[in-house]
């Protein structure tokens, strides 16, 4: 009797344990994964969207997991429903595996299931559904065993309820038929039932591979649908540039800044955020060469076939915040295009708003339609509907309309120069534009570039005393000095200050001295533009 | 058995008894608030229903059809969806009628009754299915996309082929001749692609290249007899505008026309369509196949004289039996006297007509705002340029059906993004109406789908292939080579 009291304790103290541990993990050291598993689905409260889970196996596994996913948006949300799904894998397995080993195996190979399902949580695009279809085959075995026990002595009977049962585990949960197959398979075997046992063994190898026509899915997938992986390993490396991301997304600039400075990572991804970051804090060409600048592929990213969906998912930003909207169009709609499921609430979020900036409000209540049939949308919705618009909405997207491009031109999708220059003819006081064009310039090294555009579109908007930021500066001379026009009338007309002209000298002896060498450069110039000119090698990938 | 049918009875009253009823209604001069626009169009007398809901933010609704012979009414909340029994009825018996439409919706607590609208039941059907493919309108970058068929008198939709089973592969949109469910083709791109030619029931995959063309095949028709295909060849380029609302061209650096023989697997190449000066494109067969419409354009310098790239309709004699094109070329429709450019030829079955696309410039228009349909009558050369067809959003890739009373072509209006179907009848006389958009058992669907409808093609039969037909070509037929 004590003995089994304390089974029972043990039992639900390690559920407890699961539970806590899973909490904790998820909410403290993995929440940005769980809002951008959120932010790239969409769960639509209409009878057609709904209606469109029945076009793959496992609807009941997909249904429920993203309708559980809408609740990520809410701070802790995506932790709490985790953390229970993972008790419950733990639970429903220890009860499954209790059917055949002894108790304290159960619990540790228990644990270990919901240990491998919460590191398969890990991966960034993995689904919900996948760990409702994982117990959703656990439960379909747990009530066969039920009815096993109690109303299945006829054989025929039984085996019947094996086909049917099989069958309604792989069109409810997918792949979590396996499990359930398994599980049966081992009941079978026990039992000593040889023509079950051969029936669930061809039933699940059979099943998906008729089935797979009819729901146009490849081998593979028939398989496994709707889990995108086996296994998965906490990527720390992701979660800190999906927190960039998502601190960003709210506005957070400067803790975007400290966030990318302490992650100690060298990447495009991470130097797109910082430099983005600093643009909205109007102080992009102070800090650009405080940070790894990989050319210009940290400010702006090429979309081509080889590119990670994360950066994808990122790249309309930059376009929108610098107001170029067929570009930030553009990218959301591959952003929209290659989530997980084709549903992204956070692009058509961003689809409808560059829709209501470019005026063109019957695509942008497309979009809106969307999202009004959300959960956790709706009131984002009313608040930007076309002419009902509250008044910091509006004062928000008036304020980007000023930046409309005037000038059609025709560019590639990596032609960002002209894009941007394009923003710049219409609007030479965009300053973020200005900014981006002039960095993106001079990290390509393209000083001449630089000149004609700064020429172009600063020196006509420059007020009486102002002076040209620090790395503008340094630029200019780098080009003035190849044209030897060093003379003190264009560097009066360029408005260089005597301390960076100074400071230009300087390096130019210290250079020439250490021929070549940048050493000697590197602690008091490794932050200037001229060091960077001169010494940043460009590394084809 | 009897009691079967009370308790059916009783379960429809309890039903009916649920509809809230009109009461102390007031009319309100105003066109009823219904999506989609299918206020006063002109419709085959086969379509499906044309279900419909109500932006008024209504309630309830009551619906009320007024024919020559037949009444219906019907309820619903914000949404009309009509019974396919009651609906085929009505239709039937009021072929060549106008049907008059009574909404009265419930706002806010108050009845409205709107302004009538009519249907013009057309006494012409329309071909039966209607293929299409579906994609994301993801410029020039796709994920997902299928071909799919329509049967147009019912709500059912067959999927032809996912690209999910081909690799994730791009798949040009499918294409009749002659309206043939058993002749048609579609290009498959991707490792093991190549050109799907659906002839007789048999399918063949083709590589459709020889060298001294500029690129595989593009844009195409198969020729009535089924023997020959006419194909254009082109170098395709995306570039983006950079104001918003233009977002992409499309254009050309090259291209040419070249016809291929499905029997003798060769190409056939005119030194008349494959002028190095001249782009040629979109060509297709006039109706009795013994002419090749086609566009063409001098080459200009692009993209820098994006706008000056206009193209005219050109025609060129066709000898099926001998497989030779003519020795000249006629000049149908010049784009230098009328400053636009011409694109997506469509000859009508009874060979009266072609149908084709008009836009400022360019040589793609499904991002053009003012890309509107035109119809030229052969016989007089008079053109018709299809106001009560055309909107504000790009309106193009079209397609006849067999009796050629009845169009489809895929529009842009409304949200300017996604494609859409839209039926337009036109009569013996040649008077067009207005075009009523593909109708979809939930009327919201158009509201809530995320995929564009491209170059909607009708058939008077369904295509004789699925999805695990193509998938077989796809993996284990190897692409016939041409010369």
């Amino acid at each position: 009797m004590l003995k089994c009291k304390l089974g029972k304790a043990i039992t639900w103290l390690l559920g407890l344990l699961v539970l806590l541990g899973s909490f904790v993990f998820f909410q403290c050291f993995y929440p940005y994964h769980l809002y951008y598993r959120e932010q790239t689905q969409l769960f639509l409260y209409t009878s057609e969207y709904l209606s469109t889970y029945f076009q793959h196996p496992a609807w009941l596994a997909c249904i429920t997991g993203d309708f559980l996913t809408q609740f990520f948006y809410y701070i802790g949300g995506g932790a709490a429903i985790l953390s229970l799904l993972m008790t419950l894998v733990y639970l429903l397995s220890w009860k499954a595996l209790r059917i055949y080993l002894p108790n304290w195996l159960s619990l540790i190979l228990g644990i270990g299931v919901a240990f491998w399902e919460l590191l398969r949580n890990c991966e960034q695009n993995y689904l919900t559904s996948s760990t409702v279809a994982l117990i959703g085959g656990i439960g379909m075995f747990l009530l066969y065993a039920l009815a096993a026990k109690s109303i299945l002595k006829n054989r025929w009977l039984n085996l019947l309820i094996v086909i049917v049962w099989l069958f309604a585990g792989y069109w409810l949960f997918g792949y979590g038929a396996w499990i359930e197959g398994l599980l049966m398979l081992i009941w079978a075997l026990k039992q000593k039932n040889w023509v079950p046992a051969i029936v669930i063994l061809v039933e699940v190898a059979v099943i998906p591979l008729i089935l797979r026509p009819a729901y146009l899915l490849t081998k593979e997938q028939a398989y496994t649908y709707p889990s995108r992986n086996m296994v998965a390993y906490p990527r720390m490396d992701i979660e800190k540039l999906l927190a960039l991301d998502c601190e960003f997304y709210f506005g957070h600039y400067n803790k975007v800044v400290q966030m990318a400075q302490e992650s100690g990572m060298k990447n495009e991804a991470v130097s797109y955020f910082y430099n983005l970051a600093n643009c909205m804090l109007g102080q992009m060409p102070d800090k650009l060469m405080s940070f790894y600048q990989p050319v210009s592929h940290g400010l702006i990213f090429n979309l081509g076939p080889d590119t990670p969906f994360l950066y994808i998912f990122f790249s309309n930003e930059v376009w929108y915040q610098v107001g170029e909207m067929t570009m930030a169009e553009h990218s959301a709609i591959l952003g929209e295009i290659f989530s997980p499921n084709h549903r992204s609430s956070r692009m058509l979020r961003r689809l409808a708003e560059i829709n209501l900036i470019t005026g063109d409000s019957e695509a942008a209540k497309k979009y809106l339609r969307i999202l009004s049939k959300t959960q956790c949308y709706s009131k984002w919705v009313a608040d930007r509907w076309p002419d009902n618009q509250s008044k910091e909405v509006a004062a928000m997207y008036d304020y980007k309309k000023k930046y409309a491009v005037t000038a059609d031109s025709l560019h590639g999708s990596e032609n960002a120069r002209t894009a941007l220059r394009s923003l710049l003819v219409s609007h030479p006081d965009n300053t973020k534009a200005q900014d981006y064009l002039f960095c993106f310039d001079l990290l390509q090294k393209d000083v001449k570039g630089f000149m004609e555009d700064y020429t172009a579109f600063k020196l006509p908007t420059m007020s009486g005393a102002e002076i040209p930021n620090s790395l503008y500066q340094q630029a200019l001379l780098v080009y003035l000095a190849n044209s030897k026009q060093t003379d003190a009338e264009t560097l009066k007309h360029y408005r260089i200050s005597p301390k960076i002209w100074d400071d230009f000298i300087d390096y130019t002896k210290k250079y020439e001295q250490g021929q070549g060498d940048g050493t000697l450069l590197q602690s008091s110039y490794g932050q200037s533009y001229w060091f960077y000119y001169h010494f940043a090698e460009f590394i084809k990938k | 058995m009897k009691s079967v049918f009370y308790i059916i009875i009783f379960c429809c009253s309890l039903l009916t008894a649920c509809s809230p009823k009109p009461s102390n209604v007031r009319s309100v001069a105003q066109a009823a608030p219904i999506y989609p626009d299918y206020a006063d169009v002109a419709i085959p007398y086969n379509i499906a229903p044309l279900n419909f809901l109500l932006r008024d933010g209504a309630d309830a609704v009551e619906v009320k059809i007024t024919g020559k012979k037949q009444t219906l009414t019907v309820y619903g909340d914000d949404k009309v969806c009509f019974s396919m029994d009651d609906w085929k009825e009505l239709l039937d018996a009021e072929k060549g009628n106008i049907l008059t439409v009574q909404v009265t919706s419930r706002v806010n607590g108050e009845w409205l009754a709107y302004k009538p609208f009519t249907w013009y039941v057309a006494p012409d059907p329309v071909d039966g299915y209607l293929t299409y493919r579906l994609i994301e309108p993801g410029y020039e970058v796709w994920n997902s996309i299928q071909l799919c068929e329509r049967n147009v008198q019912t709500f059912d939709e067959r999927v032809l082929i996912d690209n999910n089973t081909v690799d994730k592969s791009c798949m040009n949109c499918h294409t009749h001749s002659s309206q043939r469910g058993d002749l048609s083709f579609f290009h498959l791109r991707g490792k093991k692609g190549g050109t799907i030619l659906n002839r007789d029931g048999k399918l063949r995959k083709l590589s459709l290249k020889v060298d001294g063309m500029i690129s595989g095949c593009v844009y195409g028709e198969i020729h009535p007899g089924g023997r020959y295909g006419v194909f254009s060849t082109n170098i395709i380029i995306p570039s983006f505008h950079t104001q918003e609302s233009k977002r992409l061209e499309v254009y050309d650096t090259a291209s040419d026309v070249v016809l291929a023989d499905f029997d003798q697997d060769r190409m056939i190449v005119s030194p008349l369509l494959n002028d190095s000066t001249v782009f040629e494109t979109f060509p297709v067969f006039s109706a009795d196949g013994k002419y090749v419409y086609y566009c063409s354009a001098p080459r200009v310098k692009l993209p820098n004289d994006i706008k000056n790239m206009k193209y005219s309709i050109c025609r060129i004699s066709f000898d099926a039996k001998k497989g030779e094109l003519g020795n000249s070329v006629d000049t149908l429709w010049n784009a230098r006297l009328t400053g636009k450019s011409a694109c997506h030829l469509k000859a009508s079955p009874d060979g009266k007509y072609l149908l084709y696309t008009v836009a400022d410039y360019g040589t793609f228009p499904i991002w053009h705002h003012e890309a509107d349909l035109q119809l030229m009558d052969l016989r007089t050369g008079k053109v018709d340029n299809l106001k009560i067809v055309n909107s504000n959003r790009s309106d193009t890739y079209h397609s006849w059906s067999s009796n050629s009373r009845w169009f489809v072509f895929a529009s842009k209006r409304g949200d300017g993004q996604y494609g859409k179907p839209y039926f337009c009848y036109i009569d013996r006389t040649g008077k067009t109406y207005k075009p009523f958009v593909l109708p979809q058992k939930d009327p919201a669907h158009y509201d809530l789908t995320l995929k564009s409808y491209n170059i909607p093609d009708l058939s008077k039969s369904p295509v004789t292939f699925g999805p695990k037909d193509i998938e077989n070509v796809y993996e284990n037929q190897n692409a016939e080579k041409f010369h």
